[in-house]
């Protein structure tokens, strides 16, 4: 069976990619224009993303003085479901299921192998 | 992997920091770099609380926590896990979705920097002297948004980079044309940077060194891999329409993704996370080279050699096992953990040959993989390429109680601290090179005896004993000490003890062109009544069965064998 595409995708992710403006992000497709942070662009696609503001793990926009990283957390979070995103398998491995629910424990495999916690490289031996 | 839960710190091996600085060097983050395994993150910097305040434990209540602890793996030293230095890492969304790759010397210098800031773990400073956070640093280091970056120069040759010296700085973006400026002074993405789906080298970084370990696999080779080749309009006679390495995106081709990013797979021979998502979504051959295929793609060449309309040939053969029919770049073969308690390796170049009917052959320029049985798309069971990847290592076995009945027997790994403890890092006295490569080796049975009374009557730097009843795996054999003395072994397939030495890695990529695929030339490359009655090189080639016996000699046997069919 194949999994149906786009399932699950973020109503904002959605909409931008309609062309619908969603506070925050970068909404319009095409013309260009200047954006609120007033940076100069070309024409946009459907995948605009110039007007994504950098943030840090507090949520602070980031100028160039500042020394704290760039959280993708804060930065892609406002308009990509980041945490359904990150129960991906590649980012998991082995650590949830496909809902999310984590499953490592002990002896994963019911089998007596007590050194494996999931089925995974996270919970390996 | 540790326990959450630990009663003694002889149980614990890799812990979760420990897995966020070594492991996720090779996954984009987010999930067990971020959060623990009740669900919190292990450090959040906007409280200053770590997971397991959030259940109102205190510091005390975890020393022995798989997610909050760390045991140093050389000197066996338990310490609290310093979340609250590192940060946690968190999904590295710009890593696979950036669209530019900085490619210096061939190096991918975008996951250079972001490996080896999460290696410093707690130890990565600015050029003040300013503990940087490493772990939450690590996305930023990727973007090459940084003026001073220093790796440590003692890091041994093959072993990932490891940054000493961070210095975080966004003007180095807005130089690069990363970044941008508004007018209020906040830094902004441009929207180039940004990419939908992910180009190869974002792939490269993290598949580029397992995969060459462990299936001899290449990157942007034309000749060693003919999707990349077509895919990139290599093929024909237009050298206008060739797409650069850097442009490529072939990997997304067969492994494309949906929004929530679980990036199509096949059903790999080992690791089996998330099976529920095997072949959903998947390209496989048949997909695009079968024209009766909804995906049929033009562009794919439909087979035409008889072989594919011969009664069931492709009812027990995959497409892969005869279009990858070697590998040209070395992989690992045998990996010894016994000898010192330190891995050491030996790559197909060691115990396979360019013969594959003789293993002893000078000629390394090729290695020939072997065939397991496996699950197909389609449901049918067929032979599929593999490598075997051999392991060496010492394990306490517990007979439960019944030592007539293996069934429920258990062989638990001894965690290679603890072995190290023992050997200090070199081989027991009395090991020596039966085989004459230049590595020590445990394989005699006398030697064997050495390390398993050692592993019984030694302790650990925390008092607790190595093992109670110590076995050699290797080989297939479960080695032990006789109670009538000496050393007995047995095998322990069909005994119902889960235990393995080998392990197969599939071989799925690399596909040559039709013309190099087994049975183009001959009949008698499998068939040996096509081959003047000789030993053909595919059911007859041998494989690696045990790396040395007792005499220190490599153990091989016919495909024919393993496999358990016989074309003729």
């Amino acid at each position: 069976m194949r999994r149906p595409m786009g399932r699950l995708f973020p109503l904002a992710a959605l909409l931008a990619c309609l062309g619908v403006a969603v506070a925050g992000c970068g909404g319009s497709s095409g013309g260009g224009g200047t954006t609120p942070g007033g940076v100069t662009v070309g024409p946009t696609s459907a995948m605009d993303h110039t007007n994504i503001v950098l943030k840090d793990r507090f949520g602070q926009p980031i100028t160039l003085t500042s020394k704290e990283p760039y959280s993708p957390n804060e930065t892609c979070g406002p308009c990509h479901d980041v945490v359904m995103m990150a129960n991906g398998y590649h980012f998991q491995q082995g650590r949830t299921t496909a809902a999310g629910t984590i499953q490592t424990r002990d002896d994963f495999f019911s089998d007596g192998r007590t050194w494996l916690k999931s089925d995974g490289m996270y919970g390996k031996w | 992997m540790a326990a959450k839960d630990n009663a003694n710190v002889s149980d614990i091996d890799k812990t979760s920091f420990w897995w966020a600085g070594l492991c996720s060097i090779c996954h984009p983050g987010g999930g067990p770099t971020e959060y623990d395994r009740d669900g919190h993150k292990f450090f959040d910097v906007v409280t200053g609380e770590f997971g397991y305040e959030k259940l109102g434990k205190t510091a005390g209540d975890v020393t022995l926590d798989g997610d909050y602890a760390e045991v140093n793996h050389m000197t066996g030293d338990l310490r609290a896990a310093p979340w609250d230095k590192t940060g946690v890492a968190e999904p590295d969304c710009l890593y696979c979705h950036r669209s530019d790759r900085m490619i210096d010397q061939g190096k991918n210098m975008n996951w250079i920097w972001r490996t080896a800031v999460l290696r410093s773990k707690d130890k990565l400073k600015d050029s003040q002297g300013n503990d940087v956070p490493a772990y939450a640093s690590a996305s930023t280091a990727a973007q090459g948004w940084f003026s001073g970056f220093a790796l440590n120069p003692n890091v041994p040759a093959g072993k990932p980079p490891m940054a000493t010296t961070l210095d975080i700085d966004y003007q180095a973006g807005v130089n690069s044309g990363s970044l941008m400026v508004g007018t209020d002074g906040n830094l902004y993405l441009p929207e180039t940077l940004v990419t939908r789906e992910p180009t190869d080298y974002a792939c490269w970084g993290c598949h580029l060194t397992p995969d060459l370990k462990k299936r001899g696999r290449v990157w942007f080779d034309p000749v060693k891999d003919i999707h990349y080749a077509g895919f990139n309009n290599l093929l024909d006679a237009d050298p206008s329409n060739d797409k650069l390495a850097v442009e490529s995106k072939a990997c997304t081709r067969c492994h494309p993704s949906d929004g929530d990013h679980n990036i199509a797979k096949g059903n790999a021979t080992l690791g089996s996370v998330r099976n529920d998502t095997d072949y959903e979504g998947f390209r496989t051959c048949r997909d695009c080279h079968d024209p009766s295929s909804i995906y049929y793609d033009p562009n794919a060449t439909p087979p035409t050699h008889p072989v594919h309309t011969i009664p069931k040939h492709l009812d027990v053969m995959s497409c892969e096992m005869c279009h990858i029919p070697f590998k040209e770049d070395a992989a690992a073969l045998v990996v010894d953990n016994a000898t010192t308690g330190s891995t050491i390796g030996y790559n197909t170049a060691a115990f396979l040959s360019a013969d594959p009917l003789d293993p002893t052959n000078a000629d390394k320029s090729r290695w020939y993989p072997q065939f397991e049985l496996k699950t197909d798309r389609d449901g049918q069971v067929r032979l599929f390429p593999t490598k075997l990847l051999h392991s060496v290592w010492w394990g306490d076995w517990d007979q439960n109680g019944t030592p007539g009945d293996l069934t429920d027997d258990t062989i638990a790994p001894l965690a290679l601290w603890r072995v190290r403890g023992l050997t200090t890092g070199a081989p027991l006295a009395g090991v020596t090179d039966h085989n004459g490569d230049g590595k020590p080796e445990v394989n005699t049975l006398a030697e064997i005896e050495v390390y398993l009374l050692a592993l019984e009557s030694n302790n650990d730097k925390h008092g607790t004993p190595l093992a109670a009843r110590a076995v050699l795996i290797k080989g297939g054999q479960v080695y032990y000490l006789s109670g009538a003395g000496g050393v007995a072994s047995f095998p322990y397939e069909g005994t119902g003890i889960h235990t393995e030495s080998s392990h197969p890695f599939s071989v799925n990529h690399n596909v040559r062109a039709a013309g190099e695929a087994l049975g183009s030339t001959s009949c008698g490359e499998c068939h040996t009544q096509f081959n003047g009655g000789a030993p053909t090189t595919v059911f007859d080639r041998l494989i690696l069965t045990d790396p040395w016996d007792v005499n220190g000699d490599p153990v091989y046997e016919p495909m024919r064998d393993h496999t358990g069919i016989d074309p003729d």
